[in-house]
């Protein structure tokens, strides 16, 4: 019985998946949508009280309140709703299977090899209405590895991936069994060893070099390495060291976790001393928000811990103390972005609702939606085509029931890439946790796949709009 | 250099964070004028369902003296305007979970001795003395059988001539040997061994018949609460409740038969105290004791610090009342209290309701003694009980064995509650004390009914995460729930629990829809997920304002009996007031004006507009 059940269960899921890409080959999308009646929160430019926005191709043609909408376009009746730009989760390791915490430092691994499209985690993000993740190793780590911007839709990490290689995790807090002496040498040792192997590559290159032309090697090493340095070609690298070059060199950012104040200073120096301060975000944690002016000296932007405010109690008075992070960071100009709270038990987990806290605290409407769409665009780099609606940019946005900032407010519907990928009246899961009649939500199973049917990941020519994106790389 | 600069970095961030700190200012005394205060904002909402457009309140020495619109402001009152603000009474958590750290420490620095010297001191474990009118053997008197002692109807009792049994002249010794029913020896129909020579009292099948013979509650509808006299106000309609014919029975005069017990030889007396067995103490998250599974004498207030730094976060989020509720760790635990969370009368009751658990929570929660033993011994030391049918078991013998005390029949074995215990839970079946069962699944809401049932008992059902399985049973047996957290996964302790599971996003608004009396709970969780949140939460899964309000308000203040001072804004009800910057509960308002008996204790500047009227000239 025991052994037969995982052969059941594969078949069972090879069934479902081939019944799911059947009905996905079914209807293709249409390529010209037109969301007609809403209000528009483009985060960019003036809200649209009563607009239509024109999706072509996936991408944003039109926004305002007067379009004409082409005959060939699917009409879509947004009255009473509110259009707003797909969020974002600017870092989150929960879309992996299993992060890396046993080897410190690996700079040569990539999360494309754990990501888990299966994993409950995506489903749950584009009910939330999040149309990218910042795929991330976990904290655990000293250098973690290569981060991914996926969307949360699509059968493998391929088809999920909006852009590959973004940025290298590194953590500047202690991982578990180090402290912080052992964490920082452990660091910058990584840089260190990269000097040696690289002089000891440029050696190499050099007496290579010589021997092809038939020349002996008739200087010191000294000479050797400085003349080698030239002659090293971008496949002589490493599989150890090659990101960490790229780091150096400019392709790549950094992602530092600095979970308390005191891990902000070693994490800027090491930044700094090894050329990638510039190329850098630092996600906080604890008390980190204490080194706010150091963020504002480096003119680097942050992404905030997921509880907004901090608590503590005064060692010396025992009285409870608390400060809202955001409202530091907004008071010094430091932008920052918001992730969702993956221990809340409720409300936090939504990115709107983490926004709404700036609000109540005083923040400026703009800056609160921006904190959620645009500024982790910005720092993710990929600004010019996500994280607001403008024309040109790519169609990624939610559909709200009301007032984006409002609990009350629900995802209706998420496009990617102007294709719908969700709709709540389709949502089976959600339709049994609200108590519908069991009927109406059984009935609606079958149409699950039918709601994801036209699910721009599944056909890799697609989204013609990402694949720019992936050739800036 | 390098040190200089870090020190001007320390200095700025200092700065900055104190110029950060959100300032809840502390109103100092003085500033309240001659005491009369004016709370003016967009709307009022009463708590009962009524709004008033621009609405004020007038609140003098700690009451509220006028509500309405355009009232005169009186000279020399302090006026507090909030616009675009909602005026709303003070929100009430019928069953919060107190951060009380400070009984645990305090038990630990005893030291492993301390074991042994509590065990050694807890009340009746010395030996009783005999007093001198006990007779060993008394005689048993014939008289003329009848079926039923009493009958009760409409609450008045009619009396067929024989004195009841629980009317007994003082000084007569009741036979073990005879019927408890009927002071004579006779046939029970469910025991297969009565007859004469058989020890009813010793047979826990004659009891039940007993318990049978005087009736089971019939279960009749009525209007959603009942008076407030009654502890949770269930209204009786005239059915035959067994509690009432406890109360005749069941007097207080029966420690004395208990102490008879004490010495009649029987090898059972002393191991009716589990004290003796004291367990280790539970990790600092329990504050209920853990030396006995029955223990509704003891007082969850005895392990309150009312200057807990948790009562600060409660009022700043515009709670002001709560029903400080004891874990769950034993089956039957402590008595609650009603506080409130500032100002100067802190305590409404100091001892209010009992409260059982049923479930899994006294198995894992209970058998976590991990003082001196391991858990394994502790638990073998101290007979847990360890599944769904123990609890079962250790509930059910602790209002029989009330039950037996009260007619003076000996109650032995090894869950038997200690005397004190059933002083209190014969309070219980009497109806003066509240009880409170905690059930999560829907398996253990059923068993409570059933057990209330039982005992003809009115509860009042807590947490109830599986309520929306069990909608017909519970609006059947007419159950006041108070439910919550609203999660959506459970975390923390709860997940722990096993129990939460199963939760849905609509069982609030399922129990409001079929007219079940239901208050809403935060129980641990503060801030985002406290108590005005939940409220925010309902309304997302399809409550209303006004319901949900009510559902923190009014409703609660029922259910625990104290709706004539809290829980709306009327003439003459303690001012307990929540102004907020907003909708109240909407996600982007927050409490701005928080007073507590009329005691201004949060303010926050950035809505709160304070200005003194000025006197009259003359």
């Amino acid at each position: 019985m025991n052994r037969c059940f995982p052969v059941r269960l594969l078949a069972l899921t090879l069934g479902i998946l081939i019944g799911l890409s059947a009905s996905a080959n079914g209807a293709p999308p249409p390529s010209k949508v037109a969301l007609t009646g809403g209000k528009i929160v483009p985060v960019v430019g003036d809200v649209v009280e009563q607009g239509t926005l024109l999706i072509e191709n996936g991408t944003i043609t039109a926004i305002g309140s007067d379009v004409e909408i082409p005959y060939d376009a699917m009409e879509v009746d947004c009255t009473g709703k509110v259009l707003f730009p797909g969020m974002f989760d600017p870092h989150s390791w929960r879309g992996l299977d299993v992060t890396n915490e046993n080897l410190p430092v690996a700079p040569y691994l990539d999360v494309y090899d754990a990501i888990d499209p299966s994993r409950l985690y995506f489903e749950d993000a584009l009910r939330d209405g999040i149309a990218s993740i910042h795929v991330s190793q976990g904290n655990n780590c000293v250098i973690g590895g290569l981060t991914r911007l996926v969307r949360p839709i699509g059968r493998t990490p391929d088809a999920m991936t909006v852009r590959p290689a973004l940025a290298l995790k590194i953590s500047a807090t202690p991982k578990s069994g180090f402290d912080r002496m052992i964490q920082l040498a452990t660091l910058r040792d990584a840089f260190v060893e990269l000097d040696h192997y690289l002089e000891r590559l440029a050696e190499r290159r050099y007496e290579e070099v010589q021997k092809e032309q038939d020349k002996d090697v008739d200087v010191g090493p000294a000479e050797a390495r400085r003349l080698g340095k030239e002659l090293i070609r971008p496949e002589d690298y490493d599989d150890r060291h090659r990101n960490l070059v790229k780091l150096r060199d400019g392709d790549l950012g950094a992602w530092i976790y600095c979970g308390a104040a005191t891990d902000v200073g070693p994490a800027i120096r090491v930044a700094r001393e090894n050329g990638f301060l510039e190329r850098t975000v630092f996600v906080l944690g604890g008390d980190a928000h204490r080194a706010v002016q150091e963020f504002r000296a480096t003119k680097r932007p942050v992404v905030l811990p997921t509880n907004l405010t901090y608590r503590w109690y005064d060692p010396v008075s025992a009285e409870l103390q608390e400060v809202f992070v955001p409202k530091v960071f907004h008071d010094a100009g430091v932008p920052f972005a918001l992730q969702p709270h993956p221990d809340s038990s409720l409300a936090e987990r939504y990115l709107n609702y983490q926004a709404a806290q700036l609000v109540r605290e005083g923040i400026p409407m703009n800056e609160a939606y921006a904190s959620i769409t645009l500024r982790p665009a910005e720092f993710l780099g990929v600004a010019k085509q996500r994280g607001s609606l403008e024309v040109g940019k790519v169609a990624d946005l939610v559909i709200f029931s009301g007032d984006p900032l409002e609990f009350s407010s629900w995802v209706e519907q998420v496009y990617l890439a102007g294709i719908l990928a969700y709709d709540r009246a389709r949502d089976p899961r959600l339709q049994t946790l609200l108590g519908a009649p069991e009927g109406e939500a059984e009935g609606d199973q079958p149409e699950e796949g039918g709601s994801q049917a036209p699910d721009p990941a599944a056909d890799s020519s697609q989204p013609e709009t990402d694949q720019p994106e992936k050739d800036q790389q | 250099m390098i040190r200089q600069k870090w020190w001007r970095t320390i200095g700025w961030v200092c700065a900055l964070l104190w110029a950060v700190t959100p300032v809840f200012a502390q109103v100092a005394p003085e500033d309240s004028g001659n005491g009369t205060w004016v709370v003016q904002a967009k709307q009022v909402y009463v708590g009962d369902g009524t709004v008033i457009e621009g609405g004020m309140l007038i609140i003098r020495d700690g009451v509220i003296v006028a509500i309405g619109k355009d009232l005169e402001i009186p000279s020399g009152a302090r006026v507090v305007e909030v616009p675009g603000g909602t005026v709303t009474p003070g929100l009430i958590d019928a069953n919060a979970r107190i951060e009380s750290e400070n009984l645990l420490p305090k038990l630990r620095e005893r030291g492993p001795s301390g074991r042994s010297h509590l065990a050694g001191t807890l009340p009746g474990t010395a030996a009783i003395p005999a007093p001198d009118d006990f007779k060993p053997e008394p005689e048993v008197e014939q008289h003329e059988h009848h079926e039923d002692g009493v009958i009760v109807e409409d609450g008045v009792e009619r009396d067929d001539g024989e004195t009841p049994p629980g009317d007994e002249e003082d000084g007569e010794v009741r036979d073990a040997h005879i019927c408890p029913t009927c002071d004579k020896p006779h046939k029970h129909a469910s025991c297969r061994s009565c007859g004469p020579g058989h020890d009813c009292s010793a047979c826990m099948a004659c009891v039940a018949s007993f318990v049978e013979s005087v009736g089971t509650p019939e279960v009749t509808s009525g209007p959603s609460l009942g008076p407030a006299t009654s502890p949770f106000a269930i209204p009786e309609n005239g059915r035959i409740r067994p509690s009432q014919v406890m109360a005749r029975l069941i007097r207080s005069d029966y420690t004395d038969i208990e102490e008879n017990l004490g010495t009649c030889g029987c090898t059972h007396a002393k191991d009716n105290y589990p004290e003796q067995a004291a367990s280790g103490l539970g990790p600092s998250t329990i504050v209920t004791e853990q030396a006995a599974e029955i223990l509704p004498h003891t007082n969850v207030l005895d392990a309150v610090d009312l200057q807990s730094p948790d009562f600060e976060r409660l009022l700043r989020a515009g709670v002001t009342t709560v029903y400080v509720s004891p874990d769950s760790s034993a089956v039957i635990g402590c008595r609650g209290a009603v506080v409130q969370t500032g100002g100067a009368d802190r305590v409404l009751r100091g001892a209010a309701a009992v409260k059982a658990t049923l479930g899994n929570d006294p198995i894992w929660l209970g058998s976590v003694n991990q003082g001196l033993f391991f858990q394994r011994v502790a638990r073998r030391v101290h007979r847990r009980p360890t599944t769904r049918m123990g609890v079962t078991w250790v509930f059910r013998k602790a209002f029989h064995d009330t039950i037996r005390r009260a007619l003076g029949v000996p109650a032995y074995g090894a869950d038997t509650p200690s005397v004190e215990a059933s002083e209190v839970l014969a309070q219980v079946l009497r109806g003066e004390v509240g009880l409170r069962i905690q059930a999560r699944e829907q398996i253990d809401i059923s068993a409570a009914i059933r057990l209330a049932n039982e005992f003809g008992l009115s509860f009042l059902l807590e947490e109830a995460t599986e309520a929306y399985r069990c909608l017909d049973e519970l609006e059947l047996a007419r159950v006041p729930v108070v439910f919550g957290p609203i999660f959506e996964r459970p975390r923390g302790l709860r997940a722990q629990t096993r129990e939460a599971g199963r939760s849905r996003y609509h069982t609030f608004r399922s129990l409001l829809e079929r007219g079940i009396p239901t208050a809403l709970s935060a129980q641990e969780l503060r801030e985002e997920d406290g108590l005005a949140r939940q409220c925010m939460y309902a309304m997302r899964f399809g409550v209303s304002e006004q319901d949900a309000l009510q559902a923190v308000t009014s409703v609660p203040a029922r259910l625990l009996g104290i709706e004539d001072q809290v829980g709306t804004l009327a003439v003459g009800k303690r001012a307990d007031v929540v102004v907020w910057s907003g909708a109240p509960f909407s996600s982007i308002s927050r409490p701005a004006w928080v007073c507590v008996g009329g005691e201004p204790l949060v303010s926050h500047p950035r809505w709160v507009n304070v200005q003194t009227k000025r006197q009259d000239s003359w």
